[in-house]
């Protein structure tokens, strides 16, 4: 039983770490499926993919300042 | 780039390189065991375990490549987010390294820690051990365990790919093994945060490219936007460290489990 829920927490780790990433980065796919079921037949379609390559670049960046900023203030007591 | 070329960076580069890290992590423990309570029960231990891991990659990878054609489109999109979480948390952990802010994953300690564990848990009476067996079963599966989603992943997009990927890994797996072989000692030598950073941007990049196209988007250059999404991914995590330099510019190398 100590192995099964070993394994599961690894398969379940290799994709969650951090559950902003995650949410964001199902939520951003889902942006993206909106976005080219409205664009339709058009060219503004084929953008989908750049937008959402920005999308989850912020999503990165966001995430890695408010990571940094935690991390910085639990090492020096501002929290 | 010709089709073969392309297939082997696209699947077999960085499966290789992520398989290398997963190994590492493993060797580390098998080594630990080996060291302690002799290398009978460990070799055994890892075989059993790689059967299970080609056992695992057979059953899911099979089907995957036999209905490929039907689910095509929506199989795009799921491989797409797969690749995405698990690019994207390993690109984002390799940043916070690189910045300082986690702190450097460390073999030799890791070692250390093992080595004091099975030694407190004494010698076995028999010839066959049973806490050594599986100690190295449980290390070697659940490292592979990551080596396998690799493969399958990579390796989803047809069966010449699928074929790359597992060279891809069974390569690093010789080459972690003669390294370690050859060594003698954890693998400190190998370079695993940047390893860790080009799968999370090759990973990430993949991820992008085939979750769009499981949404009709067609990419204005095919796969040569590839290239660029990976450029645009190398810059991002540049911008990313800088950032997290100015905020912690001593850094502060927190455990990772803690972050």
């Amino acid at each position: 039983m100590k192995f099964l829920a070993a394994a599961w927490e690894q398969i379940y780790g290799l994709l969650v770490e951090d559950g902003q990433i995650a949410i964001g980065t199902l939520l951003a796919f889902i942006a993206i499926a909106a976005y080219s079921y409205l664009a339709g037949e058009t060219e503004m379609r084929n953008s989908a993919g750049w937008v959402l390559f920005v999308l989850l670049m912020s999503l990165l960046l966001v995430n890695l300042y408010t990571t940094g900023r935690k991390a910085y203030a639990k090492r020096t007591g501002l929290d | 780039m010709s089709g073969a070329v392309l297939t082997l960076a696209i699947a077999a580069v960085p499966a290789f390189v992520a398989s290398v890290v997963e190994w590492v992590e493993a060797f580390t423990i098998v080594l630990a065991v080996g060291n302690t309570r002799g290398w009978r029960s460990p070799i055994w231990g890892t075989l059993a375990a790689l059967a299970s891991l080609a056992v695992i990659v057979g059953v899911f990878g099979t089907p995957l490549i036999v209905f490929h054609d039907q689910v095509s489109q929506s199989f795009h999109i799921v491989v797409g987010i797969l690749l995405l979480l698990f690019g994207m948390r390993w690109l984002r952990k390799a940043i916070l390294r690189f910045a300082g802010i986690i702190a450097i994953h460390d073999e030799e300690l890791i070692y250390q820690r093992e080595v004091a564990e099975l030694r407190a848990a004494g010698q076995a009476n028999t010839r066959w051990d049973n806490i050594g067996f599986w100690f190295s079963y449980k290390a070697v599966l659940l490292e592979g365990l990551e080596v396998a989603f690799i493969v399958i992943a990579l390796g989803a997009q047809g069966g010449p790919e699928l074929q790359a990927a597992v060279i891809g890994a069974v390569a690093a797996f010789v080459v972690t093994l003669a390294l370690g072989a050859m060594l003698h000692k954890p693998l400190t030598i190998v370079p695993e945060n940047f390893m860790k950073f080009v799968v999370g941007a090759m990973l990430t990049t993949f991820g992008i490219f085939w979750g769009a196209e499981g949404m009709l988007v067609k990419w204005p250059l095919d796969a040569t936007s590839l290239l660029i999404i990976l450029a645009g991914v190398c810059l991002t995590s540049l911008v990313a460290v800088r950032m997290l330099a100015a905020i912690a510019p001593q850094g502060v190398r927190v455990a990772a489990r803690n972050i």
